[in-house]
């Protein structure tokens, strides 16, 4: 790479237009640039950062007032006026141009006048064809992140090392090597995986499988209570239907129970009634037979017993009765009972009568009289046995037999009556409705308890319904953020894979550029350094000096040479761009290959620097040789120096190797007039002006 | 070059055994990692760091859970 043009118009102190072009010729290969202080050496060398990245170097003050002061007063109304940084390089066989501007404008007469935003359009040129690049493109090609060194503010390297408080340039060469790596983007990528773990892959709580378990159980308790009544809504109708029916049954029964009670009511009148009247009965007989054998005697006397005699006898004689009474029958009442029907014991009259009347066939009507006394009562009565028979115990004793017919008759009647009854026996065994009331009142009861229960389930489920589909909905949500959880620990372990293995390629790689950039920086701090001395890099890429005759101990070195192996580091990092601005030469060397850890700087096709102050670290012996070797190492070299410093050139400028050279022109109101000599001309310097404007610089075009 | 660098530095058989480390996948991820990064030419923003985590913690979370549904 190597620049050819920088254009600058209206950049900070530089009013108008001014053009620099830069030596590039192999041998006249050094731009050198003079300027007064103040003048804007240092904004020559931002108007390269400024350009190439919209950044300025560290400490460049009021780093956004670009616009030079004069130029941009100067615009009126309604008028614009542009500040612009042009630059030119050649680089690969290709042109590139990279501008940079701002529009100046001034809306009314009475406002300041304003800036637009930059500007930014690129060309790259090669054979024929011109197109527009992007600024990625350009970054590509110089690295935003190396911009300290190929453009070099030389000056602070002095103030540090006086200092002593390097951090800040060791900040800046470690934070180069890393750039020049494209460390940067292993660094960028960790920070990236870094934040995709703990911003966007964070294990989203209840992500654990004991929480799916846990909403699990519950989704499944609150399925079980779900299907429990759903089921028990099911099958409670049918239990509902069958209760009802049975309600049905006990309640009909009840209905019928007291439609029959009158019937048994009256059958029990009725059976009172018949009971009654064979009670009634028996007694009435009992009480006749006992009076009737309690007065037998008295009743009937013995004349009974002689006409029965008489009445046998004649029959007897006239043998025209058969016998009805047997000799067996008195001979039991003689012999064996000796006694009477109503069990009074025969007198010996009444014994030696039937003795009597046993020898006789005894006719029926005797039979009769004999056997049934009080039937024949009546007829005694009718038939005028009056002298015989106590008439009044005979009326009250028939007397008593028409109550007893009387009972019998009621008796039969009730009896009737009761068969009548008993025809509705199933009314009247249906049972008794004081035995059923109790049953039909537990029926009524069990059907009110179910339908209530019924109606309490279908209350219950839709809330069942809600709680079972809440919880299997967040069961469901458990399951999902568990798996959420497992991927997002997949993706983490991926990751973390990946940040281990970057981790390591970038360590690895570090280390391995260290031995290119530190062979680099020999390569350029051997030829400038009057002993052998020698660099070697840490592992932080802080760099010690040692003398390579004592083993490699520390030595104690100058703060020229730190100054020169500062430089070193520079031109190492410009030598070993070319090789690195290739993407697959960061990965490491194979056989086949040459990759970082066996690069060897190629000094012919280092990047070019331009160093600001390049001279304020030495001392003189050290900035003569440094001026003279510089040439010699590196192909392009843009010197910004001081007027009070120009001497140090002098050996190069004898030996032709400076290829142009510009002086700044200060025109300020606060200074005297000077003039400088360079290159054997006479050059104004410092222009007192006495117009009351700002001071501004031109830039002047010298010989050489 | 000291013996202290050498034993550090990065050949290219370590490097391959590496990449080798990570599963297909992450080989994946890493090489679109890397080239994401370099292409844009700068330093991410804040911004774009936060975009390119999201893509990558997305592109991981896909390959994770294609890689668990055995696809």
């Amino acid at each position: 790479m190597k620049f050819t043009k920088l254009t600058i118009e209206n950049w900070r102190s530089f009013y108008g237009r001014h053009e620099i072009a830069f030596a590039r010729d192999a041998e006249r290969n050094v731009t050198v640039l003079v300027g007064p202080n103040g003048s804007g050496k240092t904004a020559l060398l931002n108007a390269f950062t400024w350009c190439l990245f919209e950044e300025t170097t560290a400490g460049f003050r009021a780093a956004h007032d670009l616009f030079n002061h004069k130029a941009l007063d100067e615009i009126a109304e309604s008028e614009e006026a542009w500040m612009r940084v042009r630059l030119e390089f050649v680089h690969d066989n290709a042109e590139y141009t990279i501008e940079r501007s701002q529009r100046g404008f001034r809306s009314s007469a009475n406002a300041p006048a304003e800036c637009s935003p930059p500007q930014f359009v690129a060309t790259r040129k090669q054979d024929t064809t011109e197109e527009a690049i992007t600024q990625d493109v350009l970054n590509q090609i110089l690295p935003p992140g190396l911009h300290p060194f190929f453009f070099f503010p030389a000056e602070n390297i002095g103030k540090e090392i006086q200092d002593e408080d390097t951090a800040t340039l060791r900040m800046h060469m470690s934070r180069a090597i890393d750039v020049l790596l494209g460390i940067e983007r292993y660094e960028s990528a960790l920070s990236i995986i870094s934040r995709a773990l703990n911003k966007h892959l964070k294990t989203p709580r209840g992500a654990k499988y004991n929480a799916v378990e846990n909403a699990g159980h519950v989704a499944e308790a609150s399925r079980t209570a779900w299907d429990k009544v759903r089921d028990k809504l099911k099958t409670l109708p049918q239990v509902i239907e069958q209760a009802q029916q049975h309600f049905n049954e006990l309640d009909y029964a009840l209905k019928r129970s007291d439609e029959s009670a009158e019937i048994r009511e009256q059958y029990s009148a009725a059976r009172k009634e018949a009971d009654d009247a064979d009670e009634a009965i028996l007694r009435l007989d009992t009480q006749q037979r006992e009076e009737i054998n309690r007065n037998c005697a008295v009743l009937f006397g013995h004349e009974l017993f002689t006409n029965a005699l008489d009445v046998l006898n004649k029959a007897h004689s006239e043998d025209l009765i058969p016998p009805k009474v047997t000799a067996g029958l008195l001979n039991e009442l003689i012999e064996t009972r000796a006694q009477c029907i109503c069990d009074r014991a025969l007198s010996d009259r009444e014994r030696n009568i039937l003795i009597a009347l046993r020898d006789r066939t005894i006719d029926d009507r005797l039979a009769d009289r004999a056997t049934n006394l009080r039937a024949r009562l009546p007829g005694l009565i009718h038939f005028n046995d009056t002298e015989r028979l106590d008439r009044n115990l005979a009326n009250a004793i028939l007397a008593n037999t028409d109550e007893i017919t009387r009972y019998r008759e009621a008796r039969s009647a009730a009896e009737h009556r009761c068969e009548e009854l008993l025809a509705k026996r199933p009314a009247i065994e249906h049972g008794n409705n004081l035995d059923i009331r109790p049953a039909w009142r537990k029926a009524s009861e069990r059907l009110e308890k179910l339908n209530l229960e019924l109606e309490t389930l279908k209350t219950k489920l839709p809330d069942l319904t809600r709680q079972k589909e809440g919880d299997e909905s967040k069961y469901n949500a458990a399951i999902k953020k568990h798996e959420k959880g497992q991927s997002i620990s997949g993706a983490r372990e991926a990751l973390t894979g990946i940040e281990k293995v970057l981790s390591e390629i970038q360590n690895g790689l570090k280390q391995s550029a260290k031995g290119d950039v530190e062979r680099a920086m020999n390569a350029f701090f051997g030829p400038m350094l009057f002993k052998e001395y020698y660099i070697s890099l840490k592992d932080d890429f802080n760099y010690q000096v040692q003398s390579s005759e004592k083993d490699g101990r520390p030595i104690g070195v100058s703060s020229s040479e730190i100054a020169l192996a500062t430089f070193a580091f520079v031109t190492a990092i410009a030598a070993l761009m070319p090789a690195y601005s290739n993407l697959e030469q960061y990965y490491p060397a194979d056989e086949q290959n040459s990759g970082v850890g066996n690069i060897e700087a190629d000094m012919a096709t280092a990047y070019p620097v331009v160093l600001d102050a390049p001279f304020s670290p030495f001392d003189e012996t050290y900035a003569e040789r440094f001026a003279k070797q510089l040439p010699d190492l590196v192909p392009q070299s843009i010197l910004i120096v001081r007027g009070d410093q120009i001497s140090h050139l002098d050996p190069i400028q004898h030996d032709g190797r400076i290829g142009a050279a510009y002086v700044f022109e200060l025109h300020t109101a606060g200074e005297p007039t000077q003039q400088i000599t360079f290159g054997g001309h006479r050059l104004d310097y410092v222009v007192k002006h006495t117009d009351s404007g700002s001071a501004y610089t031109r830039v002047t075009r010298v010989e050489v | 070059m000291t013996d202290e660098t050498t034993a550090n530095t990065l050949d290219y058989e370590t490097f391959r055994k590496l990449l080798e480390s990570l599963s297909a996948e992450q080989r994946e991820i890493f090489r679109k990692l890397l080239r994401d990064v370099h292409d844009r030419g700068k330093a991410p923003t804040e911004a774009d760091l936060d975009d390119l985590a999201k893509k990558y913690a997305d592109i991981a979370k896909r390959l994770t859970s294609r890689r668990s549904a055995g696809t």
